[in-house]
């Protein structure tokens, strides 16, 4: 883990929380961890730019938007179609995340993508159109039966 | 959720202003005033629609490291309590059973590989779990959890 200033410890608990909903809540924020304004605005622009930071944003609730239903999907792609294939898959705007993985002997799913639409059916026709599209027919969906934790990351 | 709710559930994921001001800047866009938007975002959030507005980080950059966990828990009467012990840790922030024999699954970010392992081998102990694998992100391509709303 990567080292930060006392200061810096402070301001990653905040912006990992929620900004306080007032006026000014860069300058609250800088008040309770001891900053300016003016600083806590550059060094959230500082990472952001070094990507330390991904996005600054609301986060929303997919379930309270109408994404019910969810699956991870998981591909059986020859290594040399990786790249292709995954390109198509983080082209969708259902699909939120995609990764290559690595995986133990014997399992042949190397691509994850999760995929978030409005019902489970949407889900397969997703993957239906996806599979037509790459020829590779050897895929699963893992659909969630239940939500046991969902939390932002805790660096501190 | 109303159109202008809609509106600005879609401006606060695309980007929120880094200014002084930024309720009123996004006032400016939706044409109302600040105490409005102030308003209809403590709306939102109280609803359960908007879990928060803050940081994404990315643990990577920050030297963390992360694994995706599979569970095979075969006695589906153990599963509910496996899950509570899983998400006792703070490392662990994504945990789903899911429609398949590896029935539980969970991500894992921790500050380095020695508390990684150590979790692990902890949950490992387990007497309910009758294969455990893991899935390290090798390539990342995309990660974008946003959900836009206004042109539903």
């Amino acid at each position: 883990m990567i080292s930060l200033s006392e200061k810096e410890q402070r301001l990653v608990a905040y912006l990992q929380e929620s900004v306080p909903l007032v006026k000014e809540p860069f300058a609250l924020i800088g008040e309770k961890v001891g900053m300016t304004e003016e600083a806590v605005l550059q060094k959230l622009k500082e990472w952001l730019s070094s990507g330390i930071i991904r996005r600054f944003g609301g986060v929303v609730s997919h379930q309270q938007v109408g994404r019910r239903a969810n699956a991870m999907s998981l591909w059986a792609v020859p290594p040399e179609r990786i790249e292709e294939v995954a390109q198509l898959l983080s082209a969708r705007p259902e699909v939120t995340h995609c990764y290559e993985r690595e995986c133990p002997k014997n399992w042949q799913y190397r691509l994850f993508a999760m995929i978030h639409a409005s019902s489970e059916n949407e889900c397969r026709r997703i993957a239906q159109t996806i599979a037509q599209q790459t020829g590779i027919n050897d895929y699963q969906l893992l659909f969630t039966v239940k939500e046991f934790k969902k939390t932002s990351l805790t660096i501190i | 959720m109303n159109t202008v709710d809609k509106r600005l559930i879609d401006l606060l994921q695309a980007e929120f202003p880094l200014s002084s001001r930024p309720f009123q800047e996004l006032g400016q866009a939706l044409g109302l005033d600040e105490e409005g938007v102030i308003e209809r975002v403590k709306r939102l959030k109280h609803s359960g629609v908007l879990r928060r507005i803050g940081a994404v980080f990315s643990p990577e950059k920050l030297g963390m490291v992360s694994t995706l966990v599979a569970l095979k828990i075969p006695d589906q009467s153990h599963l509910d309590r496996v899950a509570e012990e899983i998400n006792k840790y703070t490392e662990v922030t994504h945990n789903y059973q899911r429609a398949h024999p590896f029935n539980l699954w969970f991500t894992l970010t921790a500050p380095d590989e020695t508390r990684l392992r150590e979790i692990i081998s902890e949950i490992r102990k387990n007497q309910a779990i009758e294969d455990l694998l893991e899935f390290p992100a090798r390539r990342t391509f995309k990660i974008d959890a946003r959900f836009l709303v206004s042109q539903l």
